[in-house]
């Protein structure tokens, strides 16, 4: 479409009374009107394409504001400066009333976009659910990164290892009752003796892995799963560990509280008290257990998690005993260190408050969702 | 371990309080892991019988329903019993039926003082002391049996107002017409024994007693956790004993009663010296068996001992209070020589419980001339139990070696009160201590008799002596204990200590580099110098050793995989899968279903027959939690599992493990505006689209698992992963799952599955960094209709090579299909060309005949243009 048929102008333009063909203007109150029509006509557009169409039509290359000024010539010299200003008054007219009439429309056209019917704000978004985490896998990454700020390497270990690994390098006794075939998952295809396979009972055949692997110094963490056969309320067949240890010329106990208490504050809060008490594990010595005051209680209730104890046991932890040591060749008069192990599902549960652990297990989705993944929330 | 704090004051000669006592041994070692108070509140008395009348039987029953509830005190009696004594007989049954009746006691006046005693009570109480006095003289009670009971029989009587135990008030109420003014308590009542039937009668006290007085029924019952490395703690004994130390002082045992005859017991013959280090028996004639005094079944009862008879309750007493078990034999039903000796191969014993087992070259027994009388350390045999008719005694107190009794134990499936200890190591210095303990028993519980003989066998052990260097527990614990103080603790704990002096000739005053220490024959777990540590540890406090942060060794890296398992399932939760986490073992039928590989890693002992492999892949495991899902009628469902999975074969000497990661998707796709549409193909595959970069992951047709749809799967091939691939074998899969696989399992609906080898997918492509255009681009979209024949992956080669060095980019926008292309063996798939050049605008005549090139390029693969 273009804007500059006279003829298709004529028609549009039928209903002027005075007639707007600029050939018939012959003075500067003509050219007025001329200008006051075409600012009525601009100011009546209802399209951003209708105002377009308008403007050129006046202001254009081959407009009518244009067609006038080469009448200038047939107007006599002495009126012409006054028909120019009049024409020029015009443009100007014009061109103010193309730009009133643009900003109006834009204004329109926000308007309507506003006053659209309200949408329910409170229907779901396309798809933006996010998925669930796993409250122990999540509490274990946790702890790792945990361990790695206080220097801990990560690493993994195998899940089936030799009785070897999982026991006799850790000084277990011979005859041990945790030895026993009813506590642990034989795997067929193994040696005999210390060379059966087995599923690891505990995460500290990592320590014999690494121990076995490395040369001191060395900190390290690993986390994973760990089977024992067991199945009731507080038992599963597969379970969560955390292993850790540190061993370096002149590691004392005092290192092993250190480290242990700057772990549970950062997990727990700097306001929890920590409290080591004498246990016993084959493969530590000094050995412990560590409890931090509850988390749980409240003021005059009885607390279920502590049993009204004030303290819960957190980990298992001490120095790592000679008898591990020997076997992987490191001199225990040179070197010291410290170990300690935690059930991540038993982390996993306090938190959460899970009471039954197999339900951790049971991969429930309607349980899981009671974990969604959120950016904002917690693990 | 069960410990009575009235008997452990007494063995160590202080009142303490039960918080106190708990708080020390738990910040010792020996953890209390809870504390009940028992016999609280109590207040029957004795009283004597008046008079004795049998009620009619049809009152029966309502008199069962006395205020004292029989069936509930009953049932809670019979499961702590059970729970207690383990391998010990049933409760007692009434031998008699139970005849009800009315029976009339006389009792003191309750003095108000003694309303003391209990301080809740009611307002009667003491309030008017002289009307209390002239009422409470006589009462008349109903009696759920008057069984024995006679006119002037002394009995234990709650009367009306008055607390049976703490909480459980009698009062007076009517019974068909008829008062009954308090109650006639039984054993059980009383938590004495289990008897609930028989009312107790107590000859030897004074009527008004209370009866928490005369029998001591007030206690409070230690519940230890005992580590298995402390024997020693398995007994009053060695608890007193670390008592005494966490106070400072060191424990003495009573003394017990010596055997004065010189004659021995009986002829003797250790043939097994390699399991049995020492043997020990005393004779005892003219016996008398009896029940015990109330107040003793009463204390073996709060420590989970049935009361039996008098000796075997001495036997049992001593156990208790030494930790070391001690057995008797009727003397009359053994014949000649008794020995220790490894069993011979079929040999068999009836134990006293009445098990018959067929012994083994490794168990030892107690034999004499007609056979095995007892399996060593663990249980008496039958044939000589101490019976109603025994009037001699041989009581034996030895050490066996801890494995040979584990061993026989475990494999007999018999774990004793006797086993417990023995397998954790007992000592065999103090066999007579232990016997003349027995004997003190014997004789406060009425068995009569004298001792009239004493054998006693030890092998001679060189002492073990154990270095401590005051300098080693310094470093090693962070904190200086002088070694004289070193030296107090281990003393109070029975060791023998010298200071040992430097060996550059050291003088007075200066430290001493090391004390030689000599552990008492009993902490058998003390042998190395670390143990002495521990020791002296505990008895300072663990809490008394400050706390430091040690220096940094490593730089708190990160194994890869590790990482990659961490990123892994932040993306897939992000993208809105759930993370799934299922048993490293399956189901080998199952496997099968689900047309997985066969799992060459069987369990030897799976828990259950549905969990008896090792898994080779993840994805049987997720679609089991599937069928869960689907069980519960949740049918949409976005799962994941990041696991390990056992590979190798069989001939390999442990299993390959790989870190899997598998997912399913089933159901409709998320994203509710769009309309429900089932998950496919490619919802499956922008899960891994997300793992790796595209160009580095090939997706195939070749070896296709069975498991998969197979039109609607592609493996996945990569070289470049962490580690590298097996050798011809893809890094994973994902598609659809196979129509029949899904049926065999009993699943529904849409299913697709993906599972990857994570540490072989590829990392990023190094390539050059590309600086930000400074030119626009411009873009132009080709449509063909393409053949199925022909791969998208190749019709995109084919164009990229066409389109010249300005084309950026080629990326599918649009697939569509309908009848009339389908009917052509066609779909239409249509494709955004971005082209710019780095220097410069490309002109529009640059861009057209590039795209043109590339229009040509793909007819030429036999897709055509569509406009």
């Amino acid at each position: 479409m273009s804007g500059n048929g006279n003829s298709r102008v004529s028609s549009t333009e039928s209903m002027d009374p005075k007639g707007s063909d600029e050939r018939s203007i012959v003075n500067i109150a003509d050219v007025r009107a001329l200008g006051q029509e075409a600012a009525e006509r601009l100011v009546a557009a209802k399209t951003q394409e209708a105002l377009r169409f308008e403007a050129a039509r006046w202001l254009g290359g081959d407009g009518r504001l244009r067609r006038l000024f080469e009448r200038m010539k047939q107007i006599e010299p002495a009126e012409r400066k006054a028909f120019g200003q009049a024409i020029n008054g015009a443009k100007k007219a014009i061109e103010a009333a193309v730009a009133e009439a643009e900003s109006r429309l834009r204004r329109d056209s926000l308007a309507r976009e506003l006053a659209v019917a309200p949408l329910d704000i409170t229907l779901p978004g396309r798809c933006g659910a996010p998925g669930t985490f796993h409250p122990v896998l999540a509490t274990g990454r946790e702890l790792i990164e945990l361990f790695r700020s206080l220097g801990f390497e990560a690493v993994s270990g195998p899940q089936v290892d030799t009785y070897g690994h999982n026991f006799t390098f850790l000084g277990f006794p011979k005859d041990h009752p945790a030895t026993d075939m009813q506590d642990s998952f034989f795997v067929a295809g193994g040696g005999a003796g210390d060379a059966r396979l087995l599923l690891r009972t505990h995460t500290s055949n990592v320590q014999v892995q690494e121990m076995h692997r490395r040369e001191p110094p060395m900190a390290v963490v690993s986390a994973g799963a760990v089977f024992r056969r067991d199945d009731d309320i507080t038992h599963s067949p597969m379970f969560y560990q955390l292993e850790g240890f540190h061993i370096a010329k002149g590691i004392s106990f005092a290192h092993l509280r250190g480290t242990l208490t700057r772990f549970v504050q950062a997990l727990f809060g700097a306001d929890r008290a920590v409290r080591l008490r004498p246990s016993y594990f084959p493969f530590v010595e000094p050995g412990a257990e560590l409890d931090i005051s509850c988390p749980f209680c409240e003021p005059n209730r009885s607390c279920r998690v502590c049993k009204d104890s004030g303290w819960v046991e957190v980990l298992g932890c001490g120095m790592i005993h000679p008898n591990v040591f020997e076997p992987a060749g490191i001199d225990y008069e040179r070197y010291s260190g410290f170990a300690f192990g935690l059930g991540v599902d038993r982390l996993a549960m306090l938190r959460y408050g899970v009471r039954d652990i197999r339900w951790l297990y049971a991969n429930d989705p309607a349980f899981l969702s009671n974990f969604p993944a959120y950016v904002a929330g917690g693990a | 371990m069960r410990v009575s704090l009235t008997w452990l004051q007494e063995l160590v000669g202080e009142h303490l309080q039960p918080d106190e006592v708990a708080a020390l041994l738990t910040a010792g070692g020996l953890e209390v892991e809870a504390v009940t108070h028992v016999g609280a509140g109590c207040e029957a008395e004795v009283a004597e019988i008046v008079s004795v009348v049998p009620l009619a039987s049809q009152d029966r029953a309502l008199v069962a329903k006395s205020p004292c509830n029989v069936a509930a005190m009953g049932e809670g009696t019979a499961r702590e019993g059970s729970r207690l004594s383990e391998g010990g007989v049933s409760a007692a049954q009434p031998s008699a039926p139970q005849v009800p009746g009315r029976v009339q006691v006389r009792t003191m006046p309750m003095c108000p003082d003694r309303g003391a005693r209990v301080p809740n009570e009611g307002p009667h109480r003491g309030s008017n002391p002289v009307a209390d006095a002239e009422k409470a003289q006589a009462f008349s009670v109903i009696a759920r049996s008057i069984n024995g009971l006679g006119v002037g029989d002394k009995v234990a009587f709650v009367r009306p107002g008055r607390q049976l135990k703490r909480g459980h008030r009698i009062e007076a109420r009517t019974v068909r017409g008829e008062l009954s003014e308090g109650m006639l308590c039984s054993a059980a009542d009383l938590e004495i024994a289990d008897n609930p039937h028989e009312v107790i009668t107590l000859p030897d006290h004074a009527v008004g007693t209370l009866v928490a007085d005369a029998l001591r029924l007030e206690d409070y019952i230690l519940e230890l956790g005992v580590t298995p490395n402390r024997a020693d703690a398995l007994g009053h004994w060695g608890v007193a004993r670390d008592l005494c130390a966490l106070r400072g002082r060191r424990f003495e045992a009573p003394l017990g009663t010596t055997c004065a005859s010189g004659t021995p017991a009986i002829a003797l013959d250790i043939q097994a010296p390699s399991v049995c280090e020492g043997y020990a028996a005393v004779a005892w004639q003219s016996v008398c068996l009896r029940p015990s005094p109330w107040e003793v079944q009463a204390l073996l009862n709060r420590l989970g001992q049935r009361p039996v008879s008098n000796i075997v309750d001495a036997t049992n007493l001593t156990l208790l209070e030494t930790g070391h078990p001690v057995h008797a034999f009727d003397r009359e039903r053994l014949a000649g020589t008794l020995a220790v000796r490894m069993a011979v191969p079929n040999e068999s014993i009836t134990l006293l419980d009445g098990s018959r087992h067929v012994l083994e070259a490794g168990d030892v027994v107690i034999a004499d001339a007609q056979g095995p009388q007892a399996l060593a350390g663990i249980m008496g045999g039958a044939t000589s139990e101490v019976n109603a008719s025994t009037s001699a005694l041989l009581i034996e107190a030895a050490h066996f070696a801890p494995e040979s009794v584990r061993r026989t134990a475990k494999r007999l499936g018999l774990h004793t009160d006797a086993s417990h200890r023995f397998e954790r190591g007992l000592g065999s210095q103090g066999l007579a201590a232990i016997l003349a303990t027995c004997a003190r028993w014997l004789q406060r519980l009425g068995a009569g008799g004298c001792c009239t003989g004493l054998t006693s066998y030890t092998s001679m052990m060189a002492p073990r002596t154990v270095q401590l260097r005051p300098a080693r527990f310094a470093a090693f614990m962070g904190r200086a204990v002088a070694a004289e103080r070193m030296a107090m603790h281990l003393r109070h704990l029975g060791c023998e200590v010298t200071l040992l002096a430097d060996r550059a000739g050291q003088s007075a005053g200066e430290a001493p580099s090391a004390l030689e220490v000599i552990p008492p024959d009993v902490r058998r777990d003390l042998t190395r110098e670390v143990d002495l540590i521990e020791e002296v540890a505990r008895l300072e406090g663990y809490e008394t050793f400050q706390a430091a942060l040690p220096a940094l060794v490593g730089a708190g890296g990160i194994a890869p995989l590790l990482r990659r398992e961490a990123r892994a399932a932040a993306a897939l939760r992000a993208r809105g899968l759930g993370e799934a986490v299922t048993f490293a073992f399956i189901s080998s039928a199952w496997l099968k279903i689900a047309r997985a590989p066969a799992s060459n890693w069987p369990l030897q002992n799976p828990l259950t027959d549905d969990r008896d492999v090792l898994r080779p892949l993840l994805y049987p495991s997720l679609l089991d939690v599937l069928l869960d899902a689907q069980r519960r009628q949740q049918f949409s469902a976005a799962l994941f599992e990041i696991g390990t999975v056992f590979q190798g074969d069989g001939a390999s000497p442990k299993p390959t493990e790989r870190t899997h990661l598998a997912w399913v998707l089933s159901g409709t796709a998320p994203g509710w505006l769009d309309g429900s549409q089932e998950v496919d193909y490619y919802d499956a595959k922008a899960i891994v689209e997300m793992l790796a970069p595209a160009g580095a992951l090939r997706f195939s047709d070749a070896e296709l698992p069975a498991w998969l749809h197979p039109r609607q799967s592609a493996t996945l091939w990569s070289t470049e992963g962490i580690v590298a691939a097996a050798e011809g074998a893809p890094i994973g899969w994902v598609g659809v799952l196979h129509p029949e696989v899904r049926e065999a399992l009993g699943l529904r609906g849409a299913i697709v599955v993906g599972e990857v080898e994570l540490a072989a997918l590829p990392g990023s492509v190094a390539s050059a960094l590309q600086d930000p255009p400074r030119f626009p681009a411009a873009e132009r979209d080709l449509a063909f209709e393409v053949p199925h024949a022909l791969r998208a992956e190749t019709l995109v080669a084919a164009l990229r090579a066409a389109g010249g060095e300005t084309l950026v980019s080629v990326v599918p926008f649009d697939l569509y299909e309908d009848a009339a292309l389908r009917a052509a063996g066609c779909r239409s798939l249509a494709f955004r060309c971005v082209f710019r050049d780095l220097g410069r605008t490309l002109t529009d005549e640059e861009v057209t005949s590039a795209s043109q090139a590339m229009r040509v390029a793909g007819e030429r693969l036999g897709a055509r243009t569509r406009l």
